[in-house]
């Protein structure tokens, strides 16, 4: 009985946590159907390096999701960062360079995770604070550059970031991936990721068993400023030059992304397998309806219709949770 | 049996008189047979009480009747009519209401609003006349022996407030069968008082009342016929005047217990472990004082808004107090924040175990970890085979009815929600306990357990302040009791002077 | 004077509102004309409408992203019935537009059970596609009739017709909230809908009705937009959703469903406009205005909350 029992909850975990796996392998089943050049190499690799810049973004902004909040300064941040390190560069050398822009980064975490713990701000607060941020960032990255674009610096080291590659693999895709192993680690397994758990799913509970629960929120913040900035890194890296505007709409692909790959808004649910899930997904939307050759006009129509029917895949396991 | 009824009913035999016929019932869980062929038979204007151990299908059976749930077999009759396809609103419109065991409350509405939910308006189904709502509201709660401003937000109400605008709502329905899952688990005396008179007002006008309790002498004093389940079956069922109390205890547990209570051992505290000096929060505590001592058992006494919870949650950190110092083991401490109070090796159970207790969403085991997250951690990562180890242990010390240790709390019964609160900071091992209403919704014989438990926690040093609106519990147990009255302490009583009328008396203020 | 402190207290965000309002009256002499507030007030009119729709929906604790897109759906086929069938065909059009996305995104919500914010932004993308598809390529649709310019800028006592049916709707709103048992049921529904639905409420119908009266706003809303624009682009209104869901926040609307009205929405709306406008009038750059925008939002909230947090703490 007992036994039966466990393999049931075991099963049905696994059903849970993969359900969009599934929707996935279904939309890569289907792209490489309908166009030859969808399952090549080349093109996967293709697929990694589109979504690495909103990948990082996403896996950051699953931290400050998972622990009850929203994040929607990233975009901003990501252009900000990104025009610092290129322009801080000839001053005083990539690496300084790369370093402010980090300390900037989560600089900028850290003043929303400090405004939103120190007002008791609800989620909806996070929600419109965090707009702000991403209005008054984005204002920043105007004046600085005076609206315009920041040529790159063609130093070797730093375009590596975003066009190297090691063996045959993208560096930015191990950037990516080696983040996600590292971040999805720290939230599961160890004691501080917990804590952000507890937080997420009832910031009541967890303030009375003592959990710190406004230094856990700060560090959420944090940790998606550092990520936006390793975006900003490999995106102006990639296109060796930074705009102003860059990083426009990322948070809401994050967001999406993230939602899709199936974590809850409400926090305390899901771990970054679902993010980088999320982020898949879209990737593949967007990659194999340029290659199949649908018009923009039309990407549009499907890329609702797919998205929807990503997540009803969902559905079942939603219904299993939504019992009682 | 259920197609004799069947036959019978129709020509108005013997089994008209019974309002509600249950019959045959079974509802089954992953894992658990939550009801397993119950029939019961309950007689208009009856008081029909049910007891049973935690999570024997109790609420289950109420749900099934409110239509939340689908029974997997079985007929349920209400007035000799097949009721099927229930849902709740089935349910009122056939003379139901419900007080649900854990609250049904919307915290972001008036009290008014809440007891006429989805029945706003008196007159044409469109406009809601606040006047007249709010008006029937108050009267409603009067009627009941409470005066509130019924503009209030239910989320600024205490646990009791709330338990009494669930019982103004129940009764708002006029419905000839109320069925009540223990709705006296947050009450004191006072207002367990008036929900008796209530319920003999009901029955004087035939109307039908399931009640459902973990204290027996109040099945003893209002049930006209109780049944005993255990384990999703019902064993018994009669007059309550024919069963012996401890009879339902043994049907019920399955075993005798001898006393309610078991005996405390006098020993002589000396060492202060926890002292308060002049302790205000704003508008609520006044001005108190007290000590507690190692190995003892302090009780507070006080009735709803005494000031009991509020008290004790300044104690701990997690609200704001004007003044007053605290003083562990003679050091004079800040307590700002509930983390200095558990660094300092204090825990608090929370009277709310789903707002402030527990995660609902997760699993057992994560909710005992909680507390000694860091603990079971070594250099940040957890320890998950300790983890299970340590949740397992918990269940099977406590008995804990789960299927296992991953299972939601959301699928416990109540009572095993509530051990899961006590199992998650015994497991924290602080020097101080306070529990407010630990044994809120405990069957009896897990109470016994507790009683041991806390015994046996004294003995081994450690020191307990122990809240409960039930005073019987409190007498038992406590080695001193305090008096709260009107946010001040009114009175403290050793051991040996303790009696029930007199610490009432202080209790009303007198 | 304790009336009016409690109402100071009460309406924080209307005191915040009429500060900026006066301070900018102030500093530049244009502010308080006649020609100005009405510019203002028919500024936040076609958003407002959708942010009074968005209201209702966040009362039941969902979104809905896919309005800015609906408006441009809207406001493309209304064009082109109207140049081809006239009004009647037109306006029958938009209704079905709203209702028809409005139950599209409630099946999804309710029985499908996606998460509000993923369904309509699937239909986001979906509504703004079609609105391409239906102009071929993307060229805006100008209407071919004169009084279709006047729905939105003809005026009555020198205040566009626009205005007047903001307001309108506002009222209307406000008062469905407030005094009917619909209203009221729409509130439940979102405080807890577990609960709601043991009381008896019909959550799916009341969710639905909700879905439906947000998309029939954006609906009327992109009719209103082009009309005052007197054209229809299918990439207008991107920043619908996001602009109308800041200013419900921004009044005290919380996400989490079950508080919140159209009136508190209006008071958002409005300082959010407020703030655009007067940055305008006293002519600073444009960039420095972002700034200063996002300051100011983050600082109406921090405020509000901080002064409810305080109450709180007295209060229980
Ligand atoms: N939604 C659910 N999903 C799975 N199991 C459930 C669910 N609801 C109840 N159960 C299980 O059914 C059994 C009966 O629960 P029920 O709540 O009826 O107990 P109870 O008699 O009311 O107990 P208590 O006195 O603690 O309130 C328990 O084992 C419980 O874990
Ligand atoms: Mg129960």
């Amino acid at each position: 009985m007992n036994i039966k029992n466990n393999i049931k909850l075991y099963l049905n975990t696994i059903y849970r946590s993969y359900t969009m796996l599934l929707a996935l392998i279904i939309l890569i089943a289907l792209a490489s159907i309908l166009s030859h050049s969808f399952l090549t190499v080349q093109n996967i690799t293709n697929i990694f390096r589109q979504v690495s810049v909103m990948g990082c973004v996403a896996l950051g902004m699953s931290f400050v999701i998972i622990g009850g909040s929203f994040d929607m300064s990233v975009g901003s941040t990501v252009s900000l960062t990104g025009i610092l390190a290129i322009s801080l560069q000839p001053i005083v050398g990539v690496f300084w360079a790369m370093a402010i822009s980090l300390i900037v980064g989560v600089s900028i975490g850290l003043i929303n995770g400090t405004i939103i713990t120190s007002i008791n701000g609800t989620q909806g607060d996070s929600f419109i604070i965090t707009f702000g941020m991403l209005t008054v960032i984005q204002a920043v990255a105007l004046i600085i550059t005076k609206g315009f674009s920041v040529p790159g610096s063609n130093n070797k080291s730093y375009i590596f970031i975003g066009n190297g590659d090691i063996g045959v693999i993208p560096f930015s895709i191990i950037l990516f991936v080696v983040s996600a192993i590292i971040m999805q680690i720290f939230i599961t397994k160890t004691s501080h990721g917990r804590n952000i758990y507890y937080m997420g799913a009832n910031s009541e509970v967890a303030k009375l068993i003592g959990i710190k629960v406004k230094f856990y929120k700060i560090i959420t913040y944090m940790i998606s400023g550092a990520m936006a900035a390793v975006a900003g890194f490999i995106l102006t890296a990639r296109v060796n030059g930074a705009a102003p505007k860059a990083g426009v709409n990322l948070e809401f692909e994050a967001v999406t992304a993230i939602v899709v790959g199936g974590i809850g808004l409400k926090g305390g649910e899901g771990t970054l397998v679902n993010t980088i899930i999320g982020v898949l997904i879209m990737g593949v939307i967007s990659n194999a309806m340029n290659i199949i050759g649908i018009s923009s006009q039309n990407q549009l129509v499907v890329k609702g219709i797919i998205l929807i029917a990503a997540v009803c895949v969902d559905i079942r396991k939603k219904g299993i949770m939504g019992e009682g | 049996m259920a197609k004799l009824d069947n036959l019978l009913t129709p020509r108005g035999d013997t089994m008209c008189d019974y309002l509600l016929k249950i019959q045959n019932i079974t509802k089954k869980f992953p894992g658990v047979v939550a009801l397993d062929d119950v029939s019961l038979y309950i007689k208009k204007g009856e008081i029909f009480g049910i007891v049973g151990e935690n999570g024997a299908g109790k609420s289950t059976l109420m749900k099934i009747l409110y239509g939340v749930y689908k029974n997997d077999s079985g007929q349920i009759f209400l007035d000799g009519k097949e009721l099927k396809n229930l849902t709740p609103l089935i349910a009122q419109k056939m003379g139901m209401s419900i007080i649900f065991q854990e609250f049904n409350l919307l915290s972001t509405l008036s009290i008014s609003e809440n007891i006429f939910v989805n029945r706003l308006s008196f007159k044409n189904r469109i406009f809601v006349n606040w006047n007249v709502l709010n008006k029937r509201a108050e009267e409603l709660l009067e009627s009941i022996g409470y005066t509130m401003d019924v503009k209030r937000l239910v989320s600024s109400l205490s646990v009791a407030e709330k338990q009494m605008v669930e019982i103004a709502k129940a009764l708002s329905f006029n419905a000839k069968l109320i069925l009540m899952d223990e709705p006296s688990a947050t009450l004191t005396n006072k207002e367990l008082d008036k929900l008796f008179k209530v319920i003999e007002t009901l029955k004087k006008q035939k109307i039908t009342i399931i009640y459902i309790s973990h204290k027996l002498d109040e099945i003893f004093q209002i049930c006209d016929t109780t049944a005993i389940f255990r384990d999703g079956k019902v064993v018994d069922t009669k007059k309550t005047s024919l069963f012996t109390k401890n009879e339902i205890i043994q049907k019920m547990v399955g075993r005798t217990v001898e006393n309610e209570y078991p005996a405390r051992t006098k020993i002589n505290f000396d060492e202060e472990v926890l002292r308060v000096n002049n302790l205000a929060i704003k508008n609520k505590i006044n001005d108190i004082s007290f000590s507690l001592k190692k190995g003892e058992i302090l009780g507070i006494v006080g009735l709803v808004g005494s000031g009991r919870t509020e008290l004790v949650r300044a104690i701990f950190g997690a609200d704001k107090k004007i003044s007053g110092d605290i003083f562990i083991n003679g050091i004079k401490r800040s307590i700002k924040s509930p983390q200095d109070a558990i660094n300092l090796k204090i825990a608090l159970l929370t009277e709310d175990r789903r707002g402030q207790g527990l995660f609902i969403n997760y699993s057992i085991e994560k909710n005992i970890s909680s507390t000694i997250i860091k603990k079971i951690s070594k250099r940040m990562f957890i320890n998950t085979k300790l983890e299970t180890i340590i949740a397992k242990k918990a269940i099977s010390d406590l008995k804990i009815k789960c299927t296992s240790e991953k299972q939601t709390m959301l699928n416990l019964s109540g009572g095993n929600q509530q051990k899961v609160v006590l199992a998650k900071w015994l497991v924290s091992e602080p020097d101080i306990f306070i529990m407010d209403e630990p044994t809120r919704g405990i069957d009896v014989g897990a109470k016994y357990e507790i009683y041991v438990l806390m015994n046996s926690l004294t003995e081994k040093g450690k020191s307990i302040i122990f809240i409960s609106s039930e005073i019987q519990e409190v007498l038992a147990i406590s080695d001193r009791i305090i008096v709260l009255y009107g946010g001040k302490i009114n009175g403290e009583f050793q051991r040996e002077e303790i009696e029930n009328d007199k610490i009432m008396k202080h209790a009303i203020g007198q | 004077m304790k009336n009016i402190l409690n109402f100071i207290k009460s309406q924080k965000l209307l005191v915040v509102f009429i500060v900026i309002f006066l301070a900018s009256s102030f500093t530049t002499k244009y502010f308080f004309s006649f020609t100005n507030i009405i510019n203002l007030l028919t500024q936040v009119s076609t958003y407002g409408i959708v942010a009074i729709g968005m209201t209702f929906i966040v009362i039941t604790g969902e979104f809905d992203i896919s309005v800015g897109s609906v408006m441009a759906l809207s406001g493309v086929v209304v064009v082109s019935l109207i140049n081809s069938y006239g009004l009647a065909v037109a306006m029958l059009a938009l209704i079905a537009i709203g209702f028809i996305v409005g139950l599209i995104n409630s099946l999804l919500v309710i029985k499908v059970k996606i998460n509000s914010f993923i369904a309509t932004l699937g239909g986001m993308i979906f509504y703004r596609g079609i609105a391409f598809l239906i102009t071929k390529d993307g060229t805006p649709v100008l209407p071919k009739v004169e009084y279709y310019n006047k729905i939105s800028t003809g005026t009555l006592f020198n205040i566009p017709f626009l205005v007047y049916i903001f307001f309108i709707i506002v009222i209307i709103s406000e008062f469905i909230l407030k005094k009917t048992t619909f209203g009221r049921n729409i509130y439940s529904t979102g405080c807890n809908y577990e609960v709601a639905k043991f009381a008896g409420v019909n959550v799916v119908f009341y969710k639905t009705a909700a879905f439906i009266i947000c998309s029939t706003g954006a609906a009327l809303a992109g009719l209103l937009m082009s009309s005052r624009l007197n054209t229809a682009a299918p990439i207008a209104a991107d920043d619908a959703a996001l602009s109308a869901l800041s200013a419900v926040v921004l009044g005290g609307t919380s996400l989490s469903g079950g508080t919140g009205n159209a009136l508190k929405t209006l008071v958002g709306l409005m300082i959010l406009g407020l703030i655009v406008n007067a940055l305008n009038m006293v002519g600073i750059s444009s960039y420095i205005q972002l700034a200063i925008k996002g300051t100011l939002l983050i600082l109406f909230v921090s405020i509000e909350r901080y002064f409810q947090n305080r109450a709180q703490a007295v209060s229980s």
